[in-house]
C-alpha cells in the first residue's frame, strides 16, 4: 500500500511538473482587443491597471491619499503599478510579456513609446483624441500642437498615428549663466540677458570669465547626454548640428552626425575644452557632479554656466546656490543666434496597450479628463486634497526649516501647499503634471496652485517656451533598434577624443565611418525605405 | 569457485568471501560514464541547435529549431528528460539513463519530423512550414537544408547510450587495491539507501534546494534567448546568428573580451603579489597594538562601495583645483599639465590597477595572515639558532609555508576573472571606453544604453562569458588537483 501510494504520489508529481512546464510553454492565443469599436458606446471602464513611474506622487510620499481621491472625483476603480523607477522599464518589457500582466495603461518616455507603438502593443488614439474634450475645449495652450504632433509615430502598420497623450510639455534645457561671475569678468549683464548673442561674441564672453575665475566656466554633465536629443547639455557648441539621424529639407534622412555641421561643432567643442573653457572632467561628470560644481563654495572647483532644465529647475538652482552663500542671481541666456532655439524633449506619453478591454472608455474618464480644467487636473498637478494641498483655514508647520519660516497661517479659501509626507521639512511642491509645463489651461483661466509656485519657476518656463521648439521624433525600425547602440557608442567616444585633444576631427570622423559607417548605411536604408 | 584472495572454496554465488572478506567475481566500476556525459551534453547542446538552416550562408540566416515549433512545450520536455538522464549517469545509475535518453530521442524526432515550424513574420504572426516544406521548397526565397542540431543529435545518442557500457576512466585511473565498501562508509550502498539514511538532513536542506533551483537553475533556461531575435512577447528562433554576429561582426565584443583579460589577470597578480608583501611585512610587527591598527587600516577600504570610492578618487585625481595628486605633482615640478587619470587610455589602466589594489588587498591579506599564525615557531627558533637571519628566515621558512596558500587563492580567483563589472563600471567614461570595456560592461550598455534592448544578443554574450568561465573553472579545478590534492569543485 505504502508504495502504491509512493508510486502514485511521484506518478502525480511528474504530471504536475509536465503540467506546469507545457503551460509554461504554451503559445499564446489571447486575442487582441484592439477591434474596430467605431460605433459601439463609450462605456465607463470597470476597472483596470496602470502602471506608471515616480513622477506620480511615490508610495511614501501619499500615493494612497491620491490613488483615492483621484477615484472620488473620477469614480475610476484603478489598480495601480509602481516599479521601483530604477528599473521601471525593464518592469514593463516584463509585464509585456503576458497578456495577464500587462496593464490597460502605460507610461511611456518617448524612446520606449516609439518601440512600442511599432511592436503593436499601443492603442491608436488618433480618433479619440480628435473627439475629445480637451482637443475641443479651447483651453490648450498655443504649442500644445507642437508637443502632440511629436506622439505622431509609426504603428505596427508603419502609418503614423498617436499612441499616446502627454498632458505636459516635455522641458527642456537653457543656459543659466551666474551674474555675479559676468560681473566680476566685467562683462554688461543687461546684454547677455536682454540681447541674442552670437557664438563669437558668447565664446569671449566664456574666455573672459575663465581668465577672471582662473578656471573652466561650463563644467557639463557630459559632452553629449545619454538620451534625446543629445546635444542639449552644450547647445551653444553643438548648434543646429544634429547628434543623430534626421529628416533633411529634402524629406531625406541622413545620418546628421557625418554632416559638416558636426565636425564645426566637435571643433568648437575642442577649442573650447582647450581654452579651458570647458571642464575635461565633463566626460566623466554626472549630473549630480556638475550641478554639485555650479554649487560648489570651493572657487578652484565651481563653475559659472550651466545649461540645465527650464522651469522648476530654475528655481532649485537659485534656491541652492543661496542656500549655500553663494549669490543666486541667474540669468536664462537666450539662444545664440546660431542655435535659434533650444529643444524640447518629447513628453513622456500615457499609452493604452491592446489588452485593455475598454480603451475608448479609458481614454475618456481617465486620460481624457487629466486636463479637465477643474479638479481633477489639480489632483493632477498638485496631488491630493488635504494631503499635499488644502484650501481650509490652518496653520502649516515643517517640521524642520529655518528659524522663522517653520510655520505660516493660511484663510479658508486659500489655495496652499502642504509639508511633504515623505519629507515634512519641505513643501509638496508638484504632482505628475508640472503646472508651468501643463498642456491646458484652467476652466477659469487661473491655476489655483499659481500662487503657491515661485516667480522665477514660471518666468523661466514661460522663456523656455518661448525659446524653444520640440525634438523631431526618429521613427523606429528593426534595422535601427539593432545598430543604435553600438553607433551612439561610437559617438560618444568620438565626441569624447575630439574634445580632449586626443584626436583631431577628421581621424576621429574617419574611425566613426570605419567602424560604424556600414550600419549606419543600414540604418539609412531602412529609414529611408 | 576459489576466493582470490585466500583460495578459500566459496559458497555458490557469494559476493564476497566469508573468509577475508574480498570481493568475489566482476568488480562494479566507481567511475562516471564520461563518455555517455559528453553524449548527454551534445544531445544538450543540440537543443539549441538548428534543425533546419540556411543553405547558402551558414547559421547567419534565420533558422527552425525546437523553440519555433508550433508545440514549444516539447523543447522543456526534451530537456527535462535529458537533465534526468545526466542526474542518473552522475549518481551511477547510468543504466536507468538509457530511459530518459531515450524519451528524449523519441521527442526531438517528434518534434523535427512532424511538428510545424513557425516562421516569424510580425507580432502575433507568422506562417507555418513543414520539414519537407522547408527543405524542398525554403521559405522567404532562401533554401534551407538539415541543420547542426541533427548531426548533435546522432552523434550524442550514440555515445550516451554506448557511453554507459564504456568506462574510460578506468584507462587514466589508477586501480584501487582496497574493496570500494572498505573506503566508505557500511551504509553507502547506494545513493537512495544513502537518502533514505539521512533523510531528515535532506529534509532540512530542502528549502535550500529549492531555493536554488528556482533561483539558480530556472533562470538558466533563459539562455535559450541566446538563440532568439528578442521581440517583446515574441522572441523567435534565429539558430547561431547572435554568436556568427558576435565572433565576425561586432565592433566592441573582442576589445571587451581582451579588456576582460587584461584588466581582471592583471589585477589578480598585483592584488595577489601585494597582499603577499603586506602580510609579510604586518608579520613582522612585534608591537601588537601597531600591527592590529595597521590591519584595520588596511581593511577598511574593502567595506566601501565601489561608488564611493569612484567618487573620492574622480576627486582626488581631479586635473582642476580640487585634485590633490596633481597638486603635489605640480608644485613639486613632476609635471607641467595635469593628468586626466581617469580620462586618457595611457593612465586609466594604471589607476583602476592602483585602486583596485588600495581597495582590496587588506582583505586579502586575511588569508595569509591566517596562513603566517600557523607556522610552527619552532622552525623560526631552530633557524635563528642556525644563524639565519630575518631575510634567510622569510625565505626558507615563511614563503614555502605560504606557497600552498598563495596558489590556492590564485586559482580561486582565476576562476572568477570574467565577471569584472562594478570597479569598472563607476571607473569608466566615454574617453577610455578602448581600455575600460569590459564583457560586463559591454552587455549592461548594450541592453540599457537604448531605447531597444536586444535582449537576444546580450543573452549570446553573457553565453559566451559563462562558457569562458566554466573552462577557467574546469581548469582552475584541474591545477587545484595537482597541486592541492584536491579540487575546487
Amino acid at each position: 500500500m505504502k508504495k502504491t501510494i509512493k508510486k502514485l504520489t511521484a506518478v502525480g508529481l511528474t504530471l504536475t511538473s509536465v503540467m506546469g512546464l507545457v503551460a509554461c510553454g504554451s503559445s499564446d492565443n489571447g486575442s487582441s482587443s484592439n477591434d474596430n469599436t467605431d460605433k459601439k458606446e463609450i462605456t465607463k471602464p470597470d476597472k483596470f491597471t496602470v502602471m506608471v513611474d515616480n513622477t506620480v506622487v511615490t508610495e511614501t510620499n501619499g500615493a494612497q491619499n491620491f490613488y483615492d481621491y483621484l477615484k472620488s472625483l473620477t469614480g475610476l476603480d484603478i489598480t495601480w503599478v509602481r516599479p521601483d523607477h530604477s528599473g521601471y522599464y525593464d518592469a514593463v518589457a516584463n509585464a509585456f510579456n503576458s497578456d495577464d500582466t500587462m496593464p490597460d495603461v502605460v507610461l511611456l518616455s518617448s524612446d520606449y513609446y516609439a518601440l512600442y507603438a511599432s511592436n503593436g502593443f499601443l492603442w491608436n488614439m488618433t480618433d479619440a483624441w480628435n473627439n475629445s474634450e480637451t482637443k475641443n475645449s479651447g483651453r490648450l495652450i498655443d504649442t500644445a500642437d507642437n508637443v502632440l504632433s511629436a506622439l505622431m509615430v509609426n504603428g505596427e502598420d508603419g502609418t503614423q498615428s498617436m499612441y499616446g497623450f502627454s498632458p505636459y510639455r516635455g522641458n527642456g534645457c537653457n543656459t543659466y549663466v551666474k551674474k555675479s561671475w559676468l560681473e566680476k569678468a566685467g562683462i554688461d549683464v543687461n546684454k547677455v540677458q536682454n540681447e541674442q548673442l552670437d557664438f563669437n561674441t558668447y565664446y569671449g564672453y566664456l574666455k573672459t570669465m575663465a581668465a577672471s575665475a582662473g578656471h573652466y566656466v561650463i563644467s557639463a554633465p557630459g559632452f553629449v547626454s545619454t538620451e534625446a536629443p543629445y546635444t542639449n547639455y552644450l547647445p551653444e557648441f553643438f548648434q543646429k548640428a544634429s547628434y543623430t539621424f534626421y529628416k533633411d529639407s529634402t524629406g531625406k534622412y541622413v545620418d546628421g552626425f557625418s554632416e559638416k555641421a558636426m565636425e564645426d561643432a566637435l571643433q568648437r567643442l575642442a577649442t573650447a575644452v582647450a581654452d579651458g573653457v570647458i571642464d575635461k572632467e565633463s566626460v566623466n561628470n554626472s549630473t549630480a557632479n556638475a550641478r554639485d560644481k555650479f554649487y560648489s563654495t570651493d572657487a578652484s572647483s565651481e563653475s559659472g554656466v550651466f545649461t540645465y532644465w527650464a522651469g522648476t529647475w530654475a528655481y532649485t538652482l537659485k534656491t541652492n546656490l543661496e542656500n549655500k552663500g553663494l549669490n543666486g542671481d541667474l540669468i536664462a541666456l537666450k539662444p545664440i543666434k546660431e542655435l535659434g532655439a533650444y529643444v524640447e524633449r518629447i513628453a513622456p506619453a500615457w499609452c493604452i496597450t491592446t489588452a485593455a478591454k475598454n480603451p475608448e472608455g479609458i481614454f475618456k474618464y481617465f486620460i481624457d479628463t487629466m486636463l479637465d480644467g477643474g479638479d481633477i487636473q489639480t489632483a493632477w498637478e498638485y496631488g491630493a486634497k488635504g494631503t499635499h494641498w488644502d484650501t481650509k483655514a490652518e496653520t502649516v508647520t515643517l517640521a524642520k526649516d529655518e528659524e522663522g519660516k517653520k510655520t505660516k497661517t493660511y484663510e479658508e479659501g486659500t489655495f496652499h501647499m502642504l509639508p511633504s509626507p515623505e519629507k515634512p521639512n519641505t513643501l509638496m511642491q508638484k504632482n505628475h503634471i508640472d503646472p508651468i509645463l501643463a498642456l491646458a489651461k484652467f476652466k477659469n483661466g487661473t491655476d489655483p496652485g499659481d500662487a503657491t509656485m515661485s516667480d522665477t519657476a514660471k518666468t523661466n518656463g514661460a522663456f523656455f517656451a518661448q525659446n524653444s521648439k520640440v525634438a523631431t521624433p526618429l521613427p523606429m525600425t528593426t534595422e535601427l533598434a539593432e545598430n543604435i547602440t553600438d553607433i551612439n557608442e561610437v559617438r560618444k567616444q568620438v565626441v569624447a577624443d575630439v574634445a580632449l585633444g586626443k584626436s583631431s576631427v577628421a581621424d576621429a570622423m574617419k574611425h566613426y565611418k570605419d567602424t560604424v559607417g556600414s550600419k549606419c548605411d543600414i540604418v539609412l536604408k531602412s529609414l529611408n525605405k | 569457485m576459489q576466493c582470490k584472495s585466500c583460495n578459500t572454496e566459496l559458497p555458490k554465488h557469494a559476493k564476497v568471501c566469508p573468509k577475508c572478506g574480498a570481493q568475489v567475481g566482476k568488480k562494479k566500476s566507481d567511475n562516471i560514464m564520461v563518455v555517455a556525459i559528453v553524449g548527454l551534453v551534445m544531445l544538450f547542446i543540440a537543443g539549441m541547435l538548428p534543425f533546419v538552416q540556411n543553405a547558402d550562408v551558414e547559421m547567419i540566416s534565420d533558422a527552425y529549431s525546437f523553440m519555433n515549433i508550433d508545440v514549444p512545450a516539447m523543447w522543456y520536455l526534451y530537456m527535462l528528460a535529458l537533465i534526468v538522464a545526466i542526474v542518473l549517469v552522475a549518481i551511477k545509475n547510468e543504466k536507468l539513463s538509457i530511459i530518459p535518453t531515450c524519451i528524449a530521442g523519441v521527442i526531438y524526432v517528434v518534434s523535427f519530423l512532424a511538428m510545424n515550424f513557425r516562421g516569424y513574420t510580425g507580432r502575433k504572426s507568422f506562417t507555418l512550414h513543414t520539414l519537407t516544406d522547408l527543405l524542398s521548397n525554403g521559405a522567404n526565397g532562401e533554401s534551407y537544408k538539415i541543420g547542426l542540431s541533427v548531426f548533435f543529435v546522432v552523434i550524442g545518442l550514440i555515445l550516451a547510450i554506448a557511453g554507459c557500457f564504456f568506462d574510460i576512466l578506468k584507462y587514466f585511473k589508477k586501480e584501487s587495491t582496497v574493496d570500494a565498501k572498505y573506503l566508505t562508509n557500511s551504509i553507502n550502498k547506494n545513493i537512495w539507501a544513502k537518502i533514505y539514511y539521512y533523510r531528515w538532513f535532506y529534509v532540512m536542506f530542502l528549502p535550500v534546494f529549492i531555493m536554488i533551483l528556482l533561483f539558480n537553475y530556472w533562470p538558466m533556461m533563459g539562455c535559450r534567448y541566446a538563440f532568439t531575435k528578442y521581440i517583446i512577447r515574441d522572441p523567435y528562433y534565429v539558430g547561431l546568428k547572435h554568436f556568427h554576429q558576435m565572433f565576425t561582426n561586432d565592433t566592441f565584443f573582442w576589445l571587451a573580451f581582451r579588456n576582460t583579460l587584461i584588466l581582471s589577470i592583471v589585477k589578480l597578480i598585483l592584488n595577489t603579489g601585494a597582499a603577499v608583501i603586506i602580510s609579510l611585512l604586518l608579520n613582522e610587527l612585534t608591537n601588537m597594538a601597531f600591527k592590529k591598527t595597521v590591519q584595520t587600516i588596511v581593511y577598511l577600504p574593502h567595506f566601501m562601495s565601489w561608488v564611493v570610492v569612484a567618487s573620492i578618487f574622480r576627486l582626488i585625481l581631479s586635473v582642476n583645483g580640487s585634485g590633490m595628486v596633481n597638486q603635489l605633482l605640480t608644485s613639486a615640478h613632476l609635471i607641467k599639465e595635469p593628468i586626466f587619470f581617469l580620462g586618457d587610455v595611457k593612465y586609466w589602466r594604471g589607476t583602476f590597477f592602483f585602486i583596485n589594489v588600495w581597495k582590496d588587498t587588506g582583505w586579502s591579506t586575511i588569508l595569509f595572515l591566517a596562513t603566517l599564525s600557523g607556522i610552527s615557531p619552532d622552525l623560526y627558533e631552530a633557524a635563528q639558532i642556525d644563524g639565519a637571519n630575518r631575510w634567510k628566515r622569510l625565505l626558507y621558512i615563511t614563503l614555502p609555508a605560504l606557497a600552498n596558500t598563495i596558489i590556492t587563492v590564485f586559482i580561486l580567483n582565476l576562476a572568477k576573472v570574467m565577471n569584472l563589472f562594478e570597479s569598472v563600471f563607476v571607473t569608466m567614461n566615454d574617453a577610455v571606453l578602448d581600455v575600460s570595456n569590459v564583457l560586463q560592461t559591454y552587455v549592461y550598455r548594450k541592453t540599457f544604453g537604448g531605447g531597444n534592448s536586444d535582449y537576444g544578443y546580450t543573452t549570446a554574450v553573457g553565453l559566451f562569458k559563462s562558457f569562458v568561465g566554466m573552462i577557467l573553472v574546469l581548469g582552475c579545478n584541474y591545477a587545484s588537483k595537482k597541486v592541492r590534492g584536491r579540487g575546487i569543485v
